[in-house]
């Protein structure tokens, strides 16, 4: 049963004057209270009173006082200066509606209460069957000439009433009647009460234009219509129908109190112009925003609890509340789980004096304020790294949309890359902005000390094309150029504690050419891992040899073809077994994995070391060694004095002489990216040349050598034939040969 | 008699030898200075008369000399032997990339040649098993010359066989040993798609190869070609490549891997690896 101050006899048939204390046992309150809302302002909430609660008030005070004797008339009780106990609670009724009638701005709670039902005659009209006509007698109609009470009668319709035009109260409650009708008459009515009916709409008000009070509280209502009439209409109850919008209410000048509490009503709107209003409740509707607040310039009290309101700014307009406003529910919404509500409600309404039924102290203003200053700061850090993580993210899909791109060019993952090298290397370098990216990144440097977490930006032609940034201990590159950042100044103790470095975007190339950098730059590094980096062959794993340790390794499938292979992690244990990988992808590493690859890659060391001379095997294992030192050195400052260059070689070459050395047999499986290999097929072609020269002199050499000698072999056998001939012949006359060998001697002298 | 000393020089590559071991002198010189050169040239040629040469070496070196080819494939066979032996099956882009552990720089487009002669298609993603893949990969790579020529001959065959069935003279393609890769690439797509008939009398066809393999490097003997026909009428390219692979006297021939009942299950010739290795 609701309880309404304006509730006339709730229990009618007791017989008996009722009496609500304007101080019940607060033990009796019930979860519904804010419904009734609507009492006066500084009385406020009142209990709803179960039957129970209303019986066991003491109320022998009220039998006391119900001995007054009940022939005062209204013109005695116009000053009221009685106090409320002394006078008969009829008596109270008639000053309550004396105040109403002399518009007293305070409005009491004090309830008042009818007497028994009246006593009346019901009798059929002649011209209207169907429809009761009321009588009353004349002495009780003399008794109380403005007021009637016809509650729990089992109305069904509004019964014509006979001489009632004196009327001022005319109550009711709890009947069925489904239609508001035969009152036209009633020119003096100031309250009406039809709570708890059956009424579906709202009608045949309009000529009762003395109205100050209407009640139509649970009833079966779905619009408010029809009520332009009621010009002088104070209060109006209206809570517990089916209405869904606010409307029609700005034509009633004077309205001051408005309860629409259980409606379904979604927004609380169209109430610009209700100067008077000062009350206002929508305590269970299903608002989910809220208008017009800063636009009732007399509001003291708003209620909008168990609504469906999310978010302060559904709400904003609380900020422009008039300084008014000193009661305000906002509780339960969804928006009070918000630890910051209540703050950003105070800090916007500095007003209040009850918020959410509690008192509020200056106190709570000023953490509210302290709170809000703190959670502004709060959100605009949120806001900066809102737009650093949407540069982020642009940066981000512009390297992979450039990825996408330069791989859709070739079939292969470095074929492309090789080709467009050069070509965008001048194609940056002719736009005049010769650092390309570096140049154009943003001048503030990025540092973030709330999340500890820097990130360097790349930015070339307005766009976004690469994206590095360092969190925690990670370090991430994202875009194909984002390896220049390796470059940066990333502090040293940042660069100390990373330990790991994932890879998005860029070519394997590129970062095997940068591996010893990296080796260098990040001694903490141990783990590694690859997306969208092309890795496609095992020979580009064998770069990884070159670090210092690795405990885990995720070579993501997406744009690394070589995940595909049955065998790369079998490769992958074997060919970097000496920097103790743990973890692959994720997954530990077994010891049978460990041993099942050095079994089925085993041979190629074997082979390595057993097949290959030792020479070439030497010259290979320098290979290695040489670029690492030659790297230790130019990492060293470009400090170009030899000596200690040479000592450093020295140095490098008999520390890796240590235990940590990778296996001799190794040495073949180095990757040789693209510009070493090229330097290095370049001087090898030098050297061939050279000795394409040799050889060839040597060949023609030796051949002419071998004609030389086989035409001597083919003419010597003639040449000794001749000269034994020759000798023989001379032999045949010795003195024929004296006389002839004389005759040369003397004729050469 | 000179031109019989040059024929010998170009015959066993030993030029091509010299002028790589002293380049490879020259090099290994610049970074140890202490090397002596005796010493390094015996062990290049140690080497390269043990057939270990191609190790880790540029792909214009592999090919450069039928020695070094076979080199290869027997240092290919020597590695991944244990592959072979779990049985693993592997698709054509991982066999290339065991390939590239061995020549860094060794084309793609091989390893596909070869895969087309065991799946007969453009398949990258099947899987081949290891002794499927090493034999045709023997046949593909050290006689990548004859199956040119093979292919030329069958092509050229075929088309004067369609020039004879059909009535109307169609445009030809007449291979020559000159042919560009292009032209070669439309005989392909004419073998593929329009010929109707799909293979050739073997016995020409062996004839005109006959006549032919004396231009080409490296190749098996007739004999040998021969008895891989056998009985065969009618042969086309595949089938006679494939056959090729199959015959284990070819493999002979070559001297470069165990016969095909040999490579795995016999403990000697993985006796003898691992003594070629621990020597």
């Amino acid at each position: 049963m609701e309880w309404s101050p304006y509730h006339i006899g709730k229990d009618g048939s007791d017989g008996r004057e009722q009496y609500q204390s304007s101080k019940p046992p607060r033990s009796h309150r019930s979860p519904t209270r804010r419904s009734l809302a609507l009492a006066g302002p500084h009385a406020y909430v009142q209990p709803r009173q179960s039957v129970t609660g209303i019986r066991s008030l003491p109320i022998a005070p009220l039998q006391g006082s119900g001995m007054t004797p009940r022939d005062k008339s209204v013109e005695r009780r116009d000053a009221s200066t009685k106090s409320h106990e002394e006078v008969d609670p009829r008596q109270r009724h008639h000053e309550f509606i004396q105040k109403r009638l002399s518009s007293t701005s305070t409005y009491t709670s004090n309830a008042y209460s009818t007497g028994k039902g009246d006593k009346v005659v019901f009798a059929e009209s002649p011209s209207v069957p169907g429809v009761p006509v009321v009588y009353r007698l004349p002495e009780d109609k003399q008794e109380n000439p403005e007021i009637l009470n016809l509650s729990r009668r089992q109305l069904s319709v509004c019964p014509i009433l006979e001489g009632e035009i004196q009327l001022k109260l005319l109550n009711f409650q709890h009947n069925m009647i489904t239609r508001i009708q035969h009152l036209s008459c009633l020119r003096n009515l100031i309250f009406l009460d039809l709570y708890d009916n059956l009424i579906e709409e709202i009608s045949g008000l309009s000529s009762l234009t003395s109205l100050r009070i209407l009640l139509l509280g649970k009833n079966r209502i779905s619009k408010i219509s029809n009520l332009d009439k009621l010009v002088k209409l104070d209060v109006l109850d209206l809570q517990s129908n089916k209405i869904r919008f606010i409307e029609n209410l700005v034509q009633l000048p004077l309205l001051r109190i408005v309860d629409l509490s259980g409606n379904q009503i979604a927004s609380m709107e169209n109430l610009a112009g209700m100067d008077s209003l000062e009350e206002l409740n929508l305590n269970r509707n299903v608002i989910t925003e809220v208008f017009d607040i800063d636009t009732l310039p007399k509001i003291k009290k708003l209620c909008l609890g168990s609504n469906r309101i999310q978010t302060f700014d559904a709400v904003r307009c609380l900020s422009g509340a008039p300084s008014t406003l000193v009661e305000l529910t906002l509780e339960p919404n969804p928006l009070c789980e918000d630890p910051s509500y209540k703050f950003l409600v105070l800090e916007s309404v500095r007003s209040l004096k009850l918020f959410d039924a509690k008192r509020v102290t200056d106190d709570e203003y000023r953490v509210a304020s302290i709170v809000l200053k703190k959670t502004e700061e709060k959100k605009r850090e949120e806001e900066r790294m809102d737009a650093l993580k949407e540069r982020r993210r642009v940066a981000i899909s512009n390297a992979e949309r450039k990825w996408k791109a330069q791989q859709s060019r070739g079939a292969f993952w470095s074929k492309p890359r090789r080709q467009e090298r050069p070509n965008s290397g001048k194609g940056s370098q002719g736009n005049s902005r010769p650092s390309s990216a570096s140049g154009q990144r943003p001048p503030r440097p990025v540092t973030q000390p709330a999340s500890r977490s820097q990130s360097q930006i790349g930015n070339r032609e307005g766009s976004l094309f690469y994206f590095t940034e360092l969190e925690g201990n990670r370090l991430s590159f994202y875009g194909i150029e984002s390896l220049q950042d390796l470059e940066k100044n990333w502090g040293s103790q940042a660069v100390a504690g990373v330990t790991t470095i994932a890879f998005n975007f860029v070519y394997f190339d590129d970062i095997a050419s940068n591996l010893y950098k990296i080796r260098a730059r990040f001694p903490g590094l141990a783990n590694l891992v690859f997306q969208n980096t092309g890795l496609e062959s095992f020979q580009q794993l064998n770069a990884l040899n070159c670090l210092r340790r690795l405990e885990s390794i995720v070579i993501e499938p997406e744009g690394n073809p070589v995940v595909e292979f049955q065998l790369w992690k079998s490769y992958l244990l074997f060919r970097l077994s000496h920097l103790g990988i743990r973890q692959i992808n994720g997954q530990e590493v077994t010891a049978s994995e460990v041993v099942s690859a050095e079994k089925l890659f085993g041979n190629l060391s074997h082979i390595s070391t057993a097949k290959l001379p030792q020479s070439r095997l030497l010259s290979l294992l320098n290979d290695a060694r040489r670029k690492q030192v030659l790297h230790a050195a130019s990492i060293d400052g470009g400090n170009d004095a030899s000596s200690r260059r040479w000592s450093l070689i020295s140095a490098e070459l008999k520390r890796s002489h240590g235990p940590s050395v990778e296996a001799i047999g190794k040495a073949g499986l180095q990757y040789h990216h693209s510009e070493t290999s090229q330097k290095k097929t370049q001087t090898f072609n030098e050297y061939s040349e050279l000795a394409e020269k040799a050889i060839t002199k040597l060949k023609s050499d030796s051949l002419l050598i071998n004609k030389l000698r086989q035409r001597f072999e083919q003419q010597w056998p003639q040449m000794v034939k001749k000269m034994t001939d020759s000798a023989l012949n001379d032999m045949r006359s010795l003195h024929a040969y004296m006389q002839h060998s004389l005759n040369s001697v003397s004729t050469m002298h | 008699m000179a031109t019989a000393a040059e024929e010998y020089l170009k015959k066993s590559h030993l030029l091509t030898y010299f002028k790589d071991a002293i380049a490879q002198l020259l090099e290994h010189r610049e970074h140890n200075p202490k090397i002596i050169p005796q010493r390094f040239l015996l062990d290049y040629f140690t080497s390269v008369q043990q057939g270990n040469q191609s190790l880790h070496r540029e792909y214009d070196y592999v090919t450069a000399t039928p020695s070094n080819r076979r080199s290869l494939v027997k240092l290919f066979y020597q590695s991944f032997e244990p592959i072979g032996r779990r049985g693993d099956l592997l698709n054509i882009k991982e066999y290339h990339a065991l390939l590239c552990l061995l020549c860094p720089d060794f084309p793609l487009e091989l390893v596909q040649k070869t895969a087309r002669i065991i799946l007969t298609e453009d398949v990258m993603d099947c899987l081949v098993s290891f002794p499927d893949f090493l034999y045709a990969f023997q046949v593909q790579f050290v006689y990548e010359d004859f199956l040119k020529l093979c292919l030329e001959v069958y092509s050229g065959l075929l088309a004067t066989v369609l020039r004879a069935n059909s009535s109307q003279p169609t445009v030809v393609v007449v291979p020559t040993l000159t042919m560009s890769n292009s032209q070669r690439n439309e005989t392909d797509a004419l073998l593929g798609h329009q010929v109707s008939p799909d293979n050739v009398d073997a016995r020409v066809f062996l004839s005109l190869l006959r006549d032919r393999l004396a231009v080409c490097g490296s190749h098996p003997s007739t004999d040998v070609l021969e008895s891989v026909l056998g009985h065969r009428e009618r042969v086309s390219y595949y089938e006679f490549i494939t056959l090729v692979v199959k015959s284990s006297e070819v493999n002979a021939q070559l001297g470069v891997l165990p016969s095909r009942d040999a490579l795995f299950g016999s403990s000697s010739s993985s006796a003898g690896v691992s003594k070629d290795a621990d020597s």
